[in-house]
């Protein structure tokens, strides 16, 4: 690993953490994603009111752009479907069976926070029922002191009905006054992980090599073939210390109990997830995601002065190999929840403060510049493709839609009295209608294989709900909308301001339905 | 199975670029109103009508186009060859609507077709009503109407002629016996009844062969204008210079004169007979 990882840069958190120029360069590019964002919306704005004949062409060639890029990715989506499909009918104890992996240990990280015992329970069962040598599986279950003491009784109640069926099983408390912590996953995680080397790996003489981490969310459950599946994956890889692993999140544990808002949103986020999985070179790890001990050992774990410390690692670990570092694919699931609270107007709030928690990854757009410019191993070329990905990825999120369903109007409104008598005035709205119908033709694809997602409906719900489970895709205007790039705005925003924003653990309810 | 190979993804974006290329250019032609022909692409333009009623007929050149409903009064006719075209707007009870536009390439030319009942309601003020009862259930005569006295002091205030009325940019003056409108803001945004050719930024609404005692724009459009003469009687007249120039009866009695109350209900004056009008 580089000597960047001794850097002062190397866990930067924000701004703040830094001194002088290196200071001023990564406040600066903090404001970049969200002067994009917003330049972009003034800027169609402006162009719209000043020379609309202009916005409208640029209107016309953003719609077609839109759809165009909708069956590019659709065409991703589709061929991921078939590698998870494929992948989940696969015998993958048969696969690595002939070769040598009873070296290695699955070390699971299931950080949590308020969450019921149900939750707990629910996770580490599934990990019981997954086809891998439970002694081969290490758990950590990660409380945070400051939850209280009710946490830590879960704790314990977990560990004395589940710890005996697991190769090791340890309760973390990670306290709530280390200096330089952030409340939050990034810190619970890294303090469980380095407790798990001392009171797990070295206990047991375990080599960190032969250790994969997962780092879960609570309310991960793996499917049976997961560890399988990720051990072939460790195993085939060219050099699996240089890799991150990235399974399909999907939200099934309580998708047919959720708001179709709810599941609209959580099936897109799965949605992207799939099509990232064809073009690994833009991936970057999200969520539940898997990665060698050695490397997170040598990489300092998760950072703990931050909110996306899931992506932020994959960033930690690229800059540290000088950009030899890469997130493989696995197009295989593990479900976590839908959003869901107590009521409607509760799940929408979550949906959303989780969404621009997510947008809040545009945190990692200075880091990864800074590190650009600091580190000079990394080849040029790459450093301006993924620069160019990340920055467009952001802008796309927290702008695209506004474009596509707001701003497409604006010419007409704002264009005056002689833009308005002209034939391209009043084509330009059936122009962008048209070519949007064709791009939501795309929403078919996508509850077909939202359909083909889904877990059996349980007892007591209704058929209607599967019904619903279809044309709910009609939602996705106004959800790309409200929870994808209003949030992501937001979240921009801050950032551009110096207002950051705090970790936010997304309420886990169960259901009685 | 294995990820989409960077090939195949790259044959993918091609094909895409290649499809926006190709594209592109036809939708910004077609945006802008070109249209192939066998002589080569034509410049066209297209037609917008609006009207106030639902269920009324559209005639381009004499050949039934569109008829208005509940959600859609006004309609967008593309692929106009440049020309003159000549409009009517039908409706059984209602006065027809014409008009000549003519569509020049890549502008639309706008017109809004005000139709007018035959037989527009009236709804009679009543004089006198019966007093209150007395405690013994005698009756004690008739007294005015609270609805009639307020009617007759509309009328009471001398009559606004030499005023002048603005509403949204467009103002209305009387000139000898023409009323005339008035475009007051930029020549370029002029409204399109304001041009024909070319824009002009005044022209003649209604021309009176009698005294004018009152003009006014019809509540909640600005393009059409009551007013009353003294030998006509009350009219509807639309604010629009081009040919045909409609214009509409609404109470053709000579002396009848009209005022417009403060919730904008029209009042007409028929001697001592006042109305509530209904459009």
């Amino acid at each position: 690993m580089h000597s960047y990882a001794t850097t002062p840069y190397y866990h930067v958190g924000r701004a703040s953490d830094l001194t002088g120029k290196d200071r001023v360069l990564y406040r600066f590019f903090e404001i970049v994603p969200g002067a994009l964002a917003w330049g972009t919306l003034i800027g169609a704005a402006l162009l719209s009111w000043l020379v609309p004949v202009a916005a409208a062409y640029v209107i016309i060639a953003f719609d077609l752009y839109w759809l165009l890029k909708t069956v590019y990715l659709s065409i991703h989506l589709r061929h991921n479907w078939k590698r998870i499909k494929e992948n989940m009918s696969r015998d993958w104890g048969a696969l690595i069976a002939d070769k040598r992996y009873d070296h290695l240990f699955h070390l699971i990280i299931l950080p949590y926070y308020k969450e019921s015992y149900e939750t707990i329970a629910f996770s580490l069962n599934a990990l019981l029922a997954c086809h891998y040598d439970k002694k081969k599986i290490l758990v950590v279950l990660a409380a945070e002191e400051r939850a209280g003491t009710e946490a830590q009784v879960l704790a314990e109640k977990a560990r004395e009905n589940f710890a005996e069926k697991f190769g090791g099983f340890v309760v973390t408390i990670h306290p709530k006054d280390i200096p330089g912590d952030m409340p939050g996953k990034g810190s619970n995680i890294t303090y469980a992980a380095e407790e798990a080397r001392t009171r797990l790996l070295d206990e047991k003489a375990i080599d960190y090599k032969d250790v994969i981490v997962s780092a879960f969310d609570i309310d991960t459950v793996a499917y049976p073939g997961y560890f399988q599946c990720l051990t072939w994956h460790f195993l085939e890889a060219k050099d699996p210390f240089k890799v991150s692993f990235q399974p399909v999140p999907v939200y099934n544990n309580n998708i047919w109990q959720a708001p179709s808002f709810s599941r609209v949103v959580a099936v897109s986020g799965t949605f992207w997830q799939m099509v990232q999985q064809e073009r690994p070179e833009k991936l970057a790890t999200f969520s539940s995601h898997a990665v060698s001990f050695k490397a997170l050992y040598e990489a300092g774990y998760w950072q703990r002065n931050m909110v996306s410390e899931d992506s932020r690692i994959f960033w930690n670990l690229f800059l540290a190999n000088d950009g030899d570092y890469s997130v493989v694919p696995i197009a295989f699931p593990v479900s976590m929840d839908a959003n869901l609270a107590k009521g409607n107007i509760e799940t929408l709030k979550n949906v959303y403060k989780q969404n621009r928690r997510w947008g809040w990854g545009a945190e990692n757009i200075p880091y990864i510049l800074m590190g650009f410019v600091k580190n000079k191993n990394i080849p040029l070329k790459k450093k301006i493709h993924l620069s160019f990905v990340q920055l467009e990825g952001f802008w796309s999120l927290a702008t695209n839609p506004l474009i596509i369903f707001l701003l497409g109007w604006l010419p007409v409104l704002l264009g005056g009295a002689v833009f308005n008598n002209t034939v391209l005035a009043y084509n330009l709205p059936v122009i962008t209608r048209n070519l949007m119908i064709l791009a939501m033709c795309g929403l078919i694809l996508s509850s077909v294989i939202g359909i083909q997602l889904l877990p059996p409906r349980p007892k007591g719900i209704s058929r209607w709900t599967t019904v619903v489970m279809v044309i709910q895709w009609i939602l996705v205007p106004i959800t790309i909308m409200i929870f994808g790039a209003f949030p992501a705005l937001e979240a921009q925003t801050r950032l551009m301001i110096g207002k950051y924003l705090g970790f936010w653990v997304t309420p886990k309810y169960i259901s009685t339905k | 199975m294995k990820p989409l190979s960077s090939h195949q993804r790259f044959v993918y974006r091609l094909a895409i670029v290649i499809v926006f290329i190709a594209v592109i250019p036809v939708l910004v032609l077609y945006a802008n109103g070109f249209r192939p022909t066998r002589e080569g692409f034509l410049k066209t333009g297209g037609l917008y009508i609006a009207t106030n009623r639902t269920g009324a007929d559209i005639f381009i050149n004499n050949k039934l186009v569109k008829q208005s409903y509940f959600f859609k009064k006004g309609f967008f006719f593309e692929n106009q060859t440049p020309g003159t075209y000549s409009l009517v707007v039908s409706r059984p009870g209602y006065f027809s609507w014409y008009k000549d536009l003519s569509v020049k390439p890549e502008d639309v030319t706008e017109a809004y077709a005000f139709l007018v009942p035959e037989k527009p309601g009236l709804k009679s003020i009543e004089r006198f009503t019966p007093a209150a009862q007395t405690s013994t259930g005698a009756p004690r005569g008739m007294v005015e109407t609270p609805a009639y006295t307020a009617a007759t002091s509309l009328f009471a205030d001398s009559s606004p002629v030499n005023s002048i009325l603005k509403d949204n940019n467009i103002q209305l003056s009387v000139e000898l016996k023409y009323i005339l409108a008035k475009w007051l803001g930029q020549a370029e945004s002029a409204p399109a009844q304001f041009c024909e050719y070319v824009c002009t930024n005044s022209i003649d609404v209604f021309e009176a062969d009698s005294d004018i005692l009152n003009y006014s724009f019809l509540p909640g459009f600005d393009a059409v204008v009551l007013v009353s003469t003294k030998n006509q009687g009350v009219y509807l007249a639309e604010i629009d210079g081009r040919d045909h120039h409609n214009i509409f009866p609404i109470y053709p009695v000579a002396g009848a004169d009209f005022r417009i109350r403060a919730d904008d209900t029209i009042i007409i004056k028929d001697g001592s007979l006042f109305f509530e009008l209904g459009l």
